[in-house]
């Protein structure tokens, strides 16, 4: 496949992260990161952003 | 989870505190039912891809009304102190984490499945450029197995997902988010606990609550549901567990009318670890095969070399209450490599199934020769 344009730039950004993985974008003192995920629960996707101006429990998990 | 949802009921309900789940599931929607059976009525987010980088789950934030976390891991008297304090708003700009618009990410997010084979095709290309970018590889196994589970599998989807995982974790040993998707298809041998054993118990539940359960697109099985061992045991032996074929007398399936697909998890194991062996059988639709069910179950037959340990040798699958049907057939099998073994190893194993070539053709009672393979390091 030929990569497009974006796909380069992807590219590029992945190679200034290397390969280290774990370094949750959740930081105290830090604002959420920006980033509209699908809804499980029914309805439209959601942002974190989506709850400014409430005070949010996040709780990241899975079932198993 | 369910000791904060508990323990958060009423500020819920006063409005002081709102809740909210990212799940890092290959298969959100039990996650969901799972809420669904204690009651936990907040929104749920998915992230398939690991987009947000957790190496482990689970865990929990306490976020201000300003978007800004607080509190990482909150004790109860944390969020007494949270909910007290009036934060100031803070100047930062947010990490951006959104995927481009064309990239895979992308599209395994917001298109449909007729989309995965662009993002593979372009994952793929990725992973040959960084062929030690761990998210990649991670990210590849996810989607292949999204189309194992789609309309557009293709042969080989499943045991590519574990490829691309394994080599994920190979380069990141301690994601754990990795392990446990290795971990959901593996051998006993390495699990830490069955993984989806509830939802029977949930489904019963709602029901008895007069509710309609969550559906599951892709319903747990086999390695999903099975319980943790510390040792197999064989159970090769005169009656039921003799060997069906010895000799090799029946006739073979030579079309084959049955379409025989094995994935081995993990893909290469250590030296006298265990490999968990999945055995997907069905009917060629091409030639409109379907199962005979008026006569006995399918079984099959595991014969491991010297050395070498399986689990069971002889494996039954129940037929459905159907004269003919032409359901996908699973046989899971758990192999151990001798203490010492290092390379590759063909097991040899057979199928014995009854199978009719169409509506009205005649049904047959057929043998079909399979060969496992698994690689030690």
């Amino acid at each position: 496949m030929e990569p497009t344009n974006s796909a380069k730039l992807t590219l590029f950004f992945l190679l200034a992260a290397a390969s280290s993985t774990g370094a949750s974008p959740f930081r105290v003192g830090e604002p959420v990161p920006r980033l509209r995920l699908p809804s499980v629960s029914g309805g439209s996707p959601l942002s974190l952003s989506d709850f400014r101006g409430e005070k949010l429990m996040l709780h990241v998990w899975a079932s198993w | 989870m369910p000791g904060w949802h508990e323990k958060t009921k009423a500020l819920q309900r006063q409005g002081k505190l709102r809740l909210v789940g990212i799940v890092e599931e290959q298969h959100p929607e039990r996650t969901r039912l799972f809420m669904q059976w204690k009651e936990m009525d907040w929104p749920l987010l998915h992230d398939p891809l690991n987009l947000l980088d957790v190496e482990a789950v689970p865990l929990t934030y306490l976020i201000d009304e300003h978007g800004v976390v607080r509190y990482e891991k909150p004790t109860d008297e944390d969020l007494e102190a949270f909910l007290r304090t009036d934060y100031p708003d803070g100047p930062a700009e947010p990490l951006d984490l959104v995927p481009s618009p064309d990239s895979a990410e992308h599209i395994l997010l917001w298109e449909g499945d007729a989309s995965l084979a662009r993002a593979i095709e372009s994952l793929e290309w990725r992973v040959g450029e960084l062929p030690d970018d761990a998210r990649s590889h991670f990210r590849l196994g996810v989607a292949y197995r999204k189309r194992y589970d789609s309309d557009y599998a293709a042969v080989g989807d499943f045991q590519k997902a574990v490829e691309h995982w394994v080599r994920a974790l190979d380069i990141a040993p301690n994601q754990y988010i990795f392990r446990r998707r290795i971990q959901q298809y593996g051998p006993r041998l390495d699990k830490p606990y069955p993984f989806y054993d509830w939802v029977a118990e949930a489904r019963q539940r709602i029901l008895a609550r007069g509710e309609t359960p969550a559906v599951l697109p892709v319903e747990p099985g086999g390695a999903e549901l099975a319980a943790p061992i510390e040792e197999l045991a064989s159970d090769v032996g005169p009656g039921q567990n003799a060997e069906p074929d010895p000799r090799g007398r029946i006739h073979r399936d030579e079309k084959p009318l049955i379409r025989i697909e094995t994935v081995v998890v993990p893909t290469l194991v250590d030296s006298g670890e265990s490999a968990r062996i999945h055995v997907v059988l069905s009917p060629d639709e091409e030639v409109k095969a379907h199962w005979n069910n008026e006569v006995d179950d399918l079984v099959f037959w595991v014969s491991p070399p010297d050395g070498w340990r399986v689990d069971r040798h002889l494996h039954r699958v129940a037929v459905p209450n159907e004269p003919v049907s032409q359901e996908t057939r699973p046989v899971e099998l758990e192999v151990q490599t001798p203490p010492g073994f290092v390379g590759s190893a063909t097991i040899p194993a057979y199928a014995l199934y009854y199978v009719c070539e169409d509506v009205d053709g005649t049904c047959l009672f057929r043998r079909q020769d399979v060969e496992l393979t698994v690689r030690a390091r």
